[in-house]
Order: structure tokens, then C-alpha cells, then sequence
């Protein structure tokens, strides 16, 4: 089965209201985690990260080696918005990097350094209990948006 | 030598004992990463940092061939300057039916498990909103990390190693 990973409107409320905790391993498995302050959803399946020019260097070199990342919602998404988005960075140039710069700069107090794109390939819910480690891709994103309505999750982001 | 100042150990405790919520990350051999969000966390010492498996899945199976972790604290709000701490080192997950002797860098399995192997019950999540709160689990074991490397996450100085 050829599975899509879409973004609900709460994913995206969480994603781009709180950050996200970005973690990227080396080809061998060694992690490293920055946090991703200024983080747009473009569309359903793909997410910008903004990145300063200290936090792009601190994952380069093994981000130039293995473009996997996972991400998780920063702050009160740690509990709130508890999944788990993985997929495969890239990095962007000219309008793609111009669309995401001009509000990333506000967001950061300085011009990003780089922007990755991260096309989404997997899901999963990470809250506590018998939901945790769930896949979620695998849904129909209606039985997605159930999901979300069934654990009782509701809560867009507040401006944190 | 790693040693964790007094303010990290500050940060390493449950959220509703002055903690901050931490991120645990770790990675399968192939290079797939892995996070999620931990609230039982508690430091050992002056270099460990322990993490409580009650809803580990991807994660266990990461550490069960994969011992390279990194535990990650970004709180803006808190400990006046805010906490930004990557915590780097070898882990693992110290499951009831381990050898009681086990030796994790001069800890043995015992001493975690007889302090934490009933985290929920000592800690339960009281700060924990009604509206998320989740039932208790059968506890499964202990990760604890052997921290041997410290990194700032801190806006501007991300990457910077401070031990």
C-alpha cells in the first residue's frame, strides 16, 4: 500500500505555533537534536524549517550524510500535540527559500541561514498509553482526523 | 569527564517537581532517528540521566542494537536564562529479569531499579492536565543514559560543546 502522511489542520497549528525538537542520526546511528524554532507546514506533506546559521552547522555535517529527520512539537506540544513526524530533508534555494525567509526572520531576529524542506513519509502518535508508538500514515486521513477526535485532542496551538 | 551542574540537575527532574519536559533520541544502526517527548526523567550522579520505560516501543528497539542517545532539553522559560542542553552518551534500558549486578558505567542494575522501577507510583503525573492524563502502565525498565558529552541548544550558540 502506497501510504500518504497528511498533516491535519491541528498538526499544523502545533508544528508551527510551538517548533519542533528535530532529531538526525549519523549513516551509523549516531543522533543529534536542535530545535527547530521557525517551522511553516508548506502544504499537507511537507514542512520548513528555518534554521540560524548555528543551528544549520550543528547538523550539517550529518545531515549531509543521511537526510532523515524526525521532529516532535516543542513546548506544550510535548503533551499536547504528541506525535511524531519523520521524513527526508532537503534544502531549498531562490522562491522556495524567499516564501519561508521573509517570516522566518521575524520569528528568529535574524535572516535564516538555510531552509529545509522535510517531505513527511511517516506518522506516529507518541502519547502516553495505549495509543503510544501508534503509525498513523497508514489511515485514511479521515480515519486520521478521527483519531485525533477520539483521544479527545482539540486543542489548536496557543501562541506560546 | 562529564559532570552535571547543579542547574542541569535542577532541569532533570519530572516536570511537576521543577523539571523540564525532555526529548529522547536515539537511532536505529541504519541511521533512521528517532524522538519523543519524555516526562519521567530523573539524573544519577553527576553523569547519567534516567528516563522511565513505560510506552518505549521504537525507541527500546533502537537502544537494543543502537546504545548511542542523546537526551535533549530546549525550555526557554525556565531556570531563569532558560535550558538548553543536549545530552550525548551510550544508553540502555535496565529491564526487570536483568542480572541485579549489571554494571552500566558504575551503576548496577539493582540500585535504579530498587530507586525507579516504580516511577508512576513515587511521581505520579499530578501536573498533568485531566484532559490528557493517561492511565497508569506496567513500567518496564529504566534507560539510563551515560552521559559523555554536553552541547548547547541556546539560541546563537546551538552545537557549542560545554563539556
Amino acid at each position: 500500500m502506497d501510504m500518504a502522511c497528511k498533516l491535519t489542520e491541528r498538526m499544523k497549528s502545533w508544528i508551527e505555533g510551538a517548533g519542533c525538537h528535530i532529531c538526525l542520526a549519523t549513516p551509523d546511528g549516531v543522533p543529534r537534536c536542535i530545535v527547530a524554532r521557525y517551522c511553516r507546514c508548506v502544504s499537507d506533506e511537507i514542512v520548513a524549517l528555518a534554521l540560524a546559521e548555528d543551528e544549520f552547522a550543528a547538523i550539517e555535517p550529518v545531515f549531509s550524510k543521511n537526510p532523515w529527520i524526525s521532529m516532535g512539537a516543542s513546548g506544550l506540544g510535548s503533551i499536547r500535540a504528541a506525535y511524531q513526524f519523520k521524513g527526508t530533508g532537503r534544502v531549498v534555494e531562490g522562491a522556495e527559500f524567499d516564501a519561508v525567509a521573509g517570516e522566518a526572520t521575524d520569528a528568529l531576529g535574524e535572516k535564516p541561514a538555510r531552509v529545509i524542506y522535510v517531505d513527511l513519509k511517516e506518522l506516529y502518535c507518541t502519547k502516553p498509553g495505549h495509543v503510544a508508538g501508534q503509525r498513523l500514515d497508514g489511515l485514511t486521513f479521515e480515519d486520521l482526523c478521527k483519531f485525533e477526535v477520539d483521544l479527545g485532542w482539540k486543542d489548536m496551538c496557543p501562541s506560546e | 569527564m562529564v559532570k552535571l551542574t547543579d542547574e542541569m540537575k535542577e532541569a532533570l527532574h519530572v516536570p511537576g517537581k521543577g523539571g523540564s519536559v525532555t526529548y529522547l533520541c536515539t537511532s536505529s544502526l541504519d541511521g533512521k532517528p528517532n524522538i519523543a517527548a519524555m516526562r519521567y526523567t530523573e539524573h544519577w550522579g553527576d553523569d547519567k540521566v534516567l528516563i522511565a520505560d513505560m510506552f518505549l516501543l521504537k525507541t527500546k528497539m533502537n537502544l537494543k542494537e543502537n546504545p548511542e542517545c542523546v537526551i535533549a532539553i530546549a525550555h526557554p522559560l525556565a531556570g531563569g536564562g532558560g535550558r538548553y542542553w543536549a545530552f550525548k552518551g551510550k544508553a540502555i534500558d535496565i529491564e526487570y529479569g536483568i542480572d541485579p549486578d549489571f554494571d552500566w558505567y558504575g551503576v548496577k542494575a539493582r540500585e535504579i531499579l530498587d530507586e525507579w522501577g516504580d516511577w508512576h507510583g513515587k511521581q505520579p503525573p499530578e501536573e498533568v492536565p485531566p484532559d490528557i492524563v493517561y492511565t497508569k502502565a506496567a513500567q518496564r525498565g529504566v534507560v539510563v543514559l551515560h552521559v559523555e558529552e554536553i552541547y548547547s541548544l541556546k539560541p546563537g550558540e546551538v552545537g557549542k560543546k560545554i563539556q
